[in-house]
C-alpha cells in the first residue's frame, strides 16, 4: 500500500517536473523568438538589424583592403565575403518578415532600404571575387565606407527613438 | 638531478598537448566574439579559467596516478550510480555537440584555405579522423596535432604586429564592467560562455582517462605538473592573445564576430598571407585534436560507466563497444554537420550547457582527491583544495546562471 502511495506521489512529481520544464521552454522560445510589439521594440530591434548591417559591410571592407594589399589569399576572402552576404541578406530578410506596430512604417521603409543596398552591395564584390576581378574589387567596394557611415547614423537615430 | 633528452621531449610534447587541449573551436569562436565586443575587458575570466583547469586537471590525474582508476569510475562509487548516470546523459550530450562543432571547425579551416564550401569538406574531415582513430598509435597523434597546434603562436605575434597602444590594452584588461552600449547580463553571459569555452569536462576526463591507459605511475608526477603548469596557461595566453587582436581590430568600428573567418582575419592584416596560413594550420590542428579528445572523452563516459573495455591504446579489435561508440558518435556528428546547422550557434549553445555540468564533473573529483585513505601521500593539500573548493563554488554559480542568461540575452543576442 505504501509502495503504491509513493509510486503514485513519485509519478505526480514527475508530470509536474516535466510540465513546469515544458512550460519554460516554451516561454524561453516564445521570448527569444517573439516579433517586437511595439514602436519602441521595433525601433530597437531596426537598430540592431542595422547595426549588424554596418559590422558586415565593414568586415567585407577589411576583406577587401586584406586582399588588396597582398595579406590575405583569394580562397579565405571569397569565403569570408560570401559569408558576409548571407549574414547581411539573411539580417535584413529577418527584419523584413516582422509586422510593423501602427506607425512604425518608415522604419520599416528605411531599414528594408538599407538591407537591399547592403545585401546588393555585398553580392557585387562576390561575384567580382568568383570571376576573379580582384583588381576591381577595390572600386566595388568603394561605396562601403559611406553605406557603413549612413548605418551608424540610422542606428544611432533608431536608438535614440526606441528610448523616447 | 639529470635532464634526460627524451624526459625534456616528453615535457615538450605534453606541454604543446596541453595547449592545444586548451585552444578549441569553441576558444576560438568565444575570445574572438568577446573581444571584438567588449575588448579585454574578460580577459580576468581566462585568469580564472586557466587556474581553475589547472587545478582539476593535476588532481584527475594525480587520481588517476594513484588508484588507476578515472573519474568516471570514481563518480558512480563514491556518489552512487543516479549522479553518475545524470553526469553521463548530460556529458554525452554536450560532448556530442560539441564533436559537430570540431568537426565542423576543421571542414571551416579547409574551406578557408581551399575556397571549397565546408559541407563538403565535413565528410572528408569525418573519414580522416576514423582513419586516425583506426590506424594512428594515440601518442603520435597527441604530439602531430599538439606540435601543429602551436601555429596557434602566431596570434600572439598578431597582437604586437598590430601595434596596438598598450596603455589601452592594460585599461581594457584591468575594467571589470561592460563597454558602452553592453548591458551587464550581455556581460555576464559572455562570461559564462568563456568558463563553459574553457574548463570544458571534456579536457579532464581525457586527461584522467589518458593517464590510466598510458599507465602513468607515482614517478610521473613531476612530467604531468610541468605540462600542466607550462601548457595551460599557455593556452591561456592565446585566448587572451584572440581577444587581444579581435579588440584591435573589430572594436572601434563595431564589427560582430560570427564567423572563424573573421577569427583569423585580424592575423591576416598583421602578418599576410603567411601568417593567414600559420593561423589556418592552428585552427585546423585545434579543432582536429579537439574532434579526437571530444570524441575519445564520450566514448571513455560511455564505457567507463557501464564497465566495457576501453581505450585508445588498445586495438580496435580488443575495445569493440568502446571504438563502435566513438565510430556510432562520429557518423552521428558528421550527420548533424551535413543538416546545415550554424556550427558557431551550436558551438555557442554546447559552450554554455557545458559551463551547467562543470560542478557535476568537478565534486567527485575533489571529493576523492580529498580522500587521505584512497589518495594516501598523494591527497590534495591546502592550496589544491582552497583553490578547488573556490573553483567549485564559482561553476555552482555559473552552472545556476547560465541558462538564465542564455535566454535573456537570447544568445548574446541583445
Amino acid at each position: 500500500m505504501t509502495t503504491t502511495h509513493m509510486g503514485a506521489g513519485t509519478g505526480v512529481r514527475w508530470v509536474a517536473v516535466s510540465a513546469a520544464v515544458f512550460a519554460v521552454v516554451m516561454a524561453s522560445l516564445w521570448f527569444g523568438h517573439a516579433p517586437p510589439r511595439s514602436a519602441a521594440a521595433y525601433a530597437r530591434q531596426g537598430a540592431e538589424t542595422v547595426g549588424y548591417l554596418r559590422s558586415q559591410t565593414r568586415t567585407a571592407r577589411l576583406w577587401v583592403d586584406a586582399v588588396a594589399s597582398g595579406s590575405a589569399t583569394h580562397q579565405a576572402a571569397s569565403v569570408a565575403l560570401r559569408e558576409a552576404e548571407d549574414d547581411a541578406s539573411a539580417t535584413a530578410a529577418r527584419f523584413a518578415g516582422w509586422d510593423p506596430p501602427a506607425g512604425s512604417d518608415a522604419v520599416r521603409a528605411t531599414v528594408t532600404a538599407l538591407g537591399d543596398e547592403v545585401t546588393r552591395r555585398l553580392a557585387e564584390l562576390r561575384i567580382a571575387a568568383n570571376r576573379g576581378r580582384w583588381a576591381d574589387l577595390p572600386g566595388v567596394a568603394r561605396p562601403l565606407p559611406d553605406l557603413a557611415e549612413r548605418l551608424g547614423a540610422v542606428a544611432d537615430e533608431l536608438t535614440a527613438a526606441s528610448r523616447s | 638531478m639529470r635532464i634526460k633528452p627524451s624526459m625534456l621531449l616528453g615535457f615538450t610534447l605534453g606541454t604543446l598537448s596541453a595547449i592545444g587541449g586548451f585552444i578549441d573551436i569553441g576558444d576560438l569562436v568565444a575570445d574572438a566574439l568577446v573581444g571584438a565586443r567588449f575588448g579585454l575587458r574578460l580577459a580576468w575570466v581566462t585568469g580564472f579559467a586557466v587556474i581553475g583547469i589547472m587545478c582539476y586537471a593535476e588532481m584527475s590525474a594525480r587520481i588517476a596516478l594513484k588508484t588507476r582508476r578515472p573519474a568516471f569510475d570514481l563518480a558512480r562509487s563514491r556518489l552512487g550510480p543516479g549522479y553518475a548516470l545524470g553526469g553521463l546523459i548530460g556529458s554525452f550530450l554536450v560532448t556530442a555537440l560539441l564533436v559537430m562543432a570540431e568537426l565542423s571547425g576543421i571542414a571551416l579551416a579547409l574551406q578557408l584555405a581551399s575556397g571549397v564550401h565546408y559541407l563538403l569538406w565535413v565528410p572528408i574531415a569525418a573519414v580522416v579522423v576514423f582513419i586516425v582513430i583506426w590506424r594512428l598509435p594515440f601518442e603520435a597523434t597527441e604530439r602531430i596535432y599538439g606540435l601543429l597546434g602551436l601555429a596557434m603562436l602566431v596570434f600572439v605575434v598578431a597582437v604586437w604586429h598590430l601595434q596596438p597602444d598598450w596603455s589601452r590594452l592594460w585599461a581594457s584588461a584591468t575594467t571589470v564592467a561592460p563597454t558602452s552600449g553592453e548591458s551587464w547580463p550581455a556581460y555576464l553571459f559572455f562570461a559564462v560562455t568563456l568558463v563553459g569555452a574553457q574548463m570544458t569536462p571534456y579536457e579532464m576526463f581525457f586527461f584522467s582517462s589518458g593517464a590510466v591507459e598510458s599507465r602513468w605511475r607515482p614517478k610521473d608526477l613531476v612530467e604531468m605538473r610541468v605540462n600542466v603548469i607550462i601548457g595551460f596557461p599557455l593556452g591561456g595566453l592565446l585566448a587572451v592573445a584572440i581577444q587581444a587582436v579581435a579588440f584591435l581590430v573589430f572594436f572601434d568600428p563595431g564589427i560582430r564576430v560570427e564567423h572563424i573567418s573573421q577569427t583569423v582575419l585580424p592575423v591576416a592584416l598583421a602578418l599576410g598571407r603567411v601568417g593567414l596560413a600559420i593561423a589556418l594550420v592552428g585552427v585546423f590542428a585545434a579543432t582536429f585534436g579537439a574532434t579526437l579528445e571530444t570524441l575519445f572523452a564520450t566514448g571513455y563516459d560511455l564505457a567507463q560507466y557501464f564497465g566495457w573495455a576501453y581505450g585508445e591504446v588498445q586495438p580496435p579489435a580488443r575495445a569493440t563497444r568502446f571504438t563502435t561508440t566513438v565510430a556510432a558518435l562520429l557518423l552521428l556528428s558528421t550527420a548533424l554537420a551535413l543538416t546545415t546547422l550554424n556550427p558557431i550557434t551550436v558551438t555557442i549553445y554546447a559552450v554554455v550547457f557545458s559551463s551547467v555540468l562543470l560542478p557535476f564533473a568537478f565534486l567527485p573529483v575533489l571529493l576523492v582527491g580529498n580522500d587521505k585513505r584512497v589518495m594516501g601521500e598523494l591527497a590534495n593539500g591546502r592550496l589544491s583544495n582552497t583553490v578547488g573548493t573556490i573553483t567549485l563554488l564559482i561553476s555552482i554559480v555559473v552552472s545556476v546562471a547560465a541558462v538564465p542568461l542564455l535566454i535573456l540575452t537570447k544568445a548574446g543576442a541583445s
